[in-house]
Parts: structure tokens; sequence; C-alpha cells
């Protein structure tokens, strides 16, 4: 398996983002210092993986999951974090629950045309859909993996 | 106090949260809420190590974050302190390539080895020449 650098980096746009939004004005940021930025972002996820996966293989479970990551980020002492990103899940949980009810309400309305155009509006739908949920979630809807 | 905006840029692409998390090879699956909250939490991780990262900035007259200020954050907030070796590995010369973000894996458990955590740049400059051979390179050198 090929591996590339570039795709084990987070992407620049959202760092820029980041680094606009939480800089004052007039403040920048050095090439090497941005890049450096990129990398600190990388090991953050790593070190949050590596301590959430601990809770999970402590719970004899094999797939990581949000509550292991909450642990994590208390064990790594980002106590404050705890809130926003339970004010996250929630909005997460929300949107797929959401989600579904809407996929499954186009489902049934497909079944009634399935004798006409049925097929291209499936795909186009579907195309909607993902950029839609691209756009307001950012959501993999993949399966998951295994390693 | 802003309001929410749509904050649509600042969420970190799930599939490549995932790929990440997946370099630790002792992670199996992962539920789709994981790199949700990843993303979050990276945001606010970055936004902190920013805000800090400034302070020093201002208050050596500079309107230009640097490396150094950076490594300065990283050694003056324990909160940092997992950051150390990628500080120590980072340098303001031409060892700036992108691949050099490479070097931060061998940190943490991947597909090679357990025991090495740092890699002297040399064995960094072999593994990324020929791809191929690259795992075996690192086993080598860190062995």
């Amino acid at each position: 398996m090929a591996e590339r650098p570039e795709d084990l980096n987070l992407p620049n746009a959202v760092i820029t983002r980041i680094i606009k939004e939480a800089l004052p004005d007039g403040v920048n940021v050095s090439k090497e210092a941005r890049r450096a930025i990129s990398q600190a972002a990388s090991v953050f996820v790593l070190y949050a993986t590596s301590c959430a996966n601990n809770f999970a293989m402590k719970a004899k479970r094999k797939t990581l999951n949000a509550g292991d990551v909450m642990a994590a980020m208390e064990e790594m002492e980002f106590e404050r974090f705890l809130e926003p990103l339970r004010e996250a899940l929630e909005v997460y949980k929300k949107g797929q629950k959401g989600k579904k009810e809407v996929s499954e309400q186009k489902r049934k309305d497909r079944e009634k045309k399935v004798d006409s155009e049925s097929r291209e509006e499936e795909e186009e739908e579907e195309e909607e859909e993902e950029r839609m949920e691209e756009e307001a979630e950012g959501e993999a809807e993949e399966e998951e993996v295994e390693n | 106090m802003p309001g929410q905006k749509r904050r649509y840029n600042v969420r970190f692409p799930p599939r490549r949260i995932k790929k990440i998390m997946q370099k630790d090879t002792e992670v199996g699956r992962i539920a789709m809420a994981v790199p949700v909250i990843i993303s979050r939490a990276l945001e606010m991780f970055l936004k902190s190590l920013l805000t800090k990262t400034c302070l020093i900035t201002q208050s050596k007259l500079s309107a230009v974050i640097s490396i150094a200020h950076m490594k300065q954050c990283i050694e003056s907030e324990k909160l940092f302190h997992f950051l150390k070796d990628l500080a120590e590995r980072t340098s303001t010369t031409a060892a700036q390539k992108d691949n050099r973000g490479m070097n931060v894996w061998p940190l943490y458990r991947n597909k090679r080895h357990e025991i090495c955590a740092k890699k002297p740049p040399e064995a960094a400059e072999t593994s990324l020449d020929n791809d191929s051979s690259s795992s075996e390179s690192e086993l080598y050198i860190c062995l």
C-alpha cells in the first residue's frame, strides 16, 4: 500500500482557516511554522488515538467509540474540551437521526416510482445527498475498514 | 459575542482523520462519530496552541509566529509536552520538506516496530528515498 506523505497530513485549507480564526488581526504565521502546525495536528490525532484505543482495549472492545475519545481527552488533560465535544457529539447524533429519516422517506418515494424513470433520479438524489452531507457534516458514510 | 457561524471550513475530513488514526496498528474499527469529535478536538487544540504561541510572539514584539516561538510554547506548557519530540525534530533549515512529517510516525505504534521512538535524520533520508525498502531500513537503523 503506497503511503504518500500528502495523504497523511490534514488539508491546508482547514488549517489556514483555523489559524485565521485563532489569531488577532495583523499576526501571521511563517511558512515553516505553518507546516509545524499541520504536523502538530497529526501528532495530536495519533496521541489521542493511542490514548482512546487503550480505553477501548481495556473494555475488550474492538471498536473505538466516542466515549473512548472523551476518556482520552481527560487523560491528556484537555478536560475543558469535554463539554464542547459532548455538544458536538449530540449535534452529530441528531444529524444522523435526521438523515436516516430523510433517506428512509426518499426510499419510500422511490419505491413508488420504481416503474418509471427511477434510475436517474436515484443517482441524482444520491449525489445530492452526498454533496449535502459533505458540506454540512463532512460525514464519512463508508463502512468501517478493519485494519 | 460572535454567534455560531457556519464553520464548514474548520471541519477536518473524516476520511483523512481515519487514515491517520489507522496508522496505529493496534487500532481496529472506528465508530463513525469518532472522526467527527476528533475534528472538533483538533480545532480546539490548534486554537489553544496558536493562542498561547501568539502570546510569546507578541512578547517578542513580532508580528509573525515562528518555529522558535512554537518551540518555546511547547516547552513551557505541560499540556503540549507530547509535542516535544516533534519540536526537537523540527528545524528551520531545508529539512522543512513535507516529507519530514513522516518522522513523526515512529513515535507511535506503527506497522514496523514499537521499539524505536526516534529516527536520526539520516534514517529519515534513507527511508524516504526508496519507499519499498523503507520499512527495512528503519528496522536496521533502530534496532
